[in-house]
């Protein structure tokens, strides 16, 4: 781009000019090192010699506002002029493409994990207004959102909804990009990343699960962070996230601070890095499909495929708000810890596989077989983009594929048992 | 498509301008060649003082660490343990009921079967749940994951894998007392 090739972005004027006899101080070896200062030091005299005392350091430009030819409005340029480092990387960002083939369309879960994500963020903070995360009134106050505030039932129908339908987007983002081989060199830590954004998902799921403070998610809660007690320094980190030997008001208070605090906050970091590291390495496309002539064209990113995108969003947000009107989440009761247990005590739906599984290993050690079995499995999940060489060199590598179906019917199987087994409870 | 092209270079990286060619070898910027540069540094100083910046940099880390650590492990509340305990009134429980009361750190239900008292805890020891009295089976229930004991807290069936810690209950004119075992 012609245009932009200008001197303030690069270091053009960088060219090693011999040192000005003013500035001269004798270069002794090992001074010389920083390379830009060096540079700006013909100009620095002149600035130095101003009599008015306030320092202004020197800009090696050679115009002083090489945008004002641009074609863009004065508010443009007066952020141009300013922050004209940037240019650079906006215009990479515009040259990003999405490839076009028959696969195209697994393209678009991520995307709309990600508004999902943002719808969370913006009921959450609406729910935060009202809600308050204690023993005595935390179940008061989401009654109070519930029945009180004006679209109170709206907004936390619609991020109880959301949350459900992003973990679904990204299970189907993860296994599409797994099938699609998408991992494979150079996008191994896209993948990392990505896994790391379900696991803190999960997390959000599982400490969201307890703060309407009704029996079903007391409960759940309760044999939630039972679980990992069987495992070494397990029972340690059980009473540091339950605040106390039992899931209590101080328990609630924990998955409170971290569900608004702590997931939060760790989610933008590793999203970020997710999305910096989509725009960099670029949309994969399935291995051959180039070589095979397959892909019927690219579009761009900015702004074709993101307008295509928000289609993806509108549907996604007409969904949701259906799902929320007509499909409402119960209120439950209040959790009391003296009362017995309700029938049918699970968990939200995905977890049901790994609910199934303890179920299933009843034998003696079972729970922590389960634990292990499942910590490895995570790893090797995790992990996958550095063991599949075949992929990695371009090659069809199916023994990932079988294992990537078997992970799926593995999880749709005992969701499905838990799903009957409990609807037979219910009737 | 495979990878667009050569992904160590792509040639989207050309808009980063001649800024984008960092090269990690050879000649620094101002000319000066590198090994020059580094002509004269005492390595076994240099590494000295790492050594001493990290340990002073532990050190610094572990103390502000701890208190931070100890925070967030809950403090023990203290629980004054009682012998026996008057939890509730005798209506409370009528024939065929039951309830679940504190007794110092146990969750204990008490069940009235045909006017006699027994008391067991009420935590299931699978997972935890609080179990219920199921008065047509004669028996006492874990709905999470169906958990099945005797009235005296002896296994039946299910998955936990120890039976119900025992205690005794006993009426004192209109109130339920609850007792060691």
């Amino acid at each position: 781009m012609a245009e932009n090739q200008n001197p303030a972005a690069g270091n053009a004027p960088a060219k090693p000019k011999p040192a000005a006899p003013g500035a001269a101080k004798p270069a002794a070896p090992g001074a010389a090192k920083p390379a830009a200062p060096a540079a700006a030091k013909p100009q620095a005299p002149k600035a130095a010699a101003a009599p008015s005392g306030v320092y202004k350091p020197p800009v090696d430009r050679t115009d002083a506002n090489p945008y004002k030819n641009n074609r863009v409005g004065a508010l443009g340029a007066w952020f141009q002029e300013r922050f004209y480092v940037i240019m650079p990387i906006l215009d990479y960002l515009k040259k990003k493409e999405v490839p076009k083939h028959r696969l195209s369309f697994w393209y678009y879960f991520g995307g709309l994990g990600l508004f999902f994500f943002m719808i969370q963020i913006v009921t959450g903070l609406l729910l935060l207004q009202y809600y308050k995360p204690t023993e005595a009134s935390a179940f008061s106050s989401f009654v109070f959102i519930q029945k009180e505030v004006p679209f109170g039932w709206l907004i936390r129908q619609i991020h109880a909804w959301s949350a459900n339908l992003m973990i679904m987007m990204l299970f189907i983002h993860m296994f599409s990009t797994f099938f699609m081989k998408s991992y494979r060199k150079p996008r191994e830590l896209m993948w990392v990343s990505g896994f790391l954004l379900l696991v803190l998902s999960l997390g959000f799921g599982f400490t969201g699960y307890l703060l309407p403070w009704n029996e079903l998610a007391f409960f759940a809660t309760q044999v939630g962070t039972e679980v990992p007690k069987v495992a070494p320094g397990g029972a340690f980190l059980v009473e540091i996230l339950r605040g106390g030997p039992e899931v209590s008001g101080e328990t609630l208070t924990r998955m409170f601070s971290l569900h608004v605090v702590l997931l939060p906050g760790l989610v933008l970091l590793v999203l970020t890095a997710h999305l910096t590291l989509v725009q960099i390495l670029g949309t994969s496309a399935p291995i051959g499909y180039k070589e095979a002539g397959l892909i019927k064209g690219y579009d761009k990113f900015f702004p074709t495929f993101l307008a295509k995108d928000g289609i993806g969003w509108m549907l996604g947000f007409a969904l949701l708000v259906y799902l929320a009107a007509v499909f409402p989440w119960e209120i439950g009761v209040k959790a009391d810890p003296l009362a017995s247990a309700p029938v049918g005590i699970k968990p939200e739906w995905y977890f049901w596989a790994q609910f199934q599984l303890l179920k299933d290993f009843k034998f003696e050690g079972g729970e922590l077989l389960a634990i292990v079995l499942f910590t490895i499995g995570g790893g090797f999940w995790m992990l996958v983009p550095f063991f599949d060489r075949q992929a990695s060199k371009e090659q069809r590598s199916p023994i990932f594929t079988i294992i990537g179906l078997l992970v799926l019917a593995f999880l749709l199987v005992n969701t499905y048992r838990v799903y009957a087994e409990y609807s037979a409870l219910a009737h | 498509m495979a990878q667009t092209g050569n992904f160590k270079s792509p040639a989207r990286l050309g808009t980063l301008g001649d800024g984008a060619e960092v090269s990690a070898s050879g000649a620094v910027a101002s000319g000066k060649p590198r090994e020059e540069g580094l002509k004269g540094v005492d390595f076994e100083r240099r590494s000295f003082l790492h050594k001493i910046v990290g340990g002073v940099g532990a050190v610094v880390a572990a103390t502000t660490l701890y208190p931070v650590v100890k925070y967030i492990i809950p403090p023990v509340k203290e629980v004054k343990v009682v012998n026996e305990l008057t939890v509730g009134k005798a209506s409370e429980v009528p024939d065929g009921a039951y309830k679940i009361y504190q007794f110092n750190t146990d969750k204990v239900i008490v069940v009235n079967k045909g006017g006699a008292l027994t008391a067991v805890s009420a935590v299931c020891t699978h997972l935890g749940c609080l179990v219920r009295w199921e008065k047509d089976q004669d028996l006492l229930f874990c709905p999470c994951h169906g958990a099945k004991y005797k009235q005296t807290g002896e296994i039946i069936s299910g998955p936990q894998p120890l039976p119900l810690k025992q205690f005794k209950a006993r009426i004192e004119g209109d109130s339920i007392i609850v007792s060691k075992a």
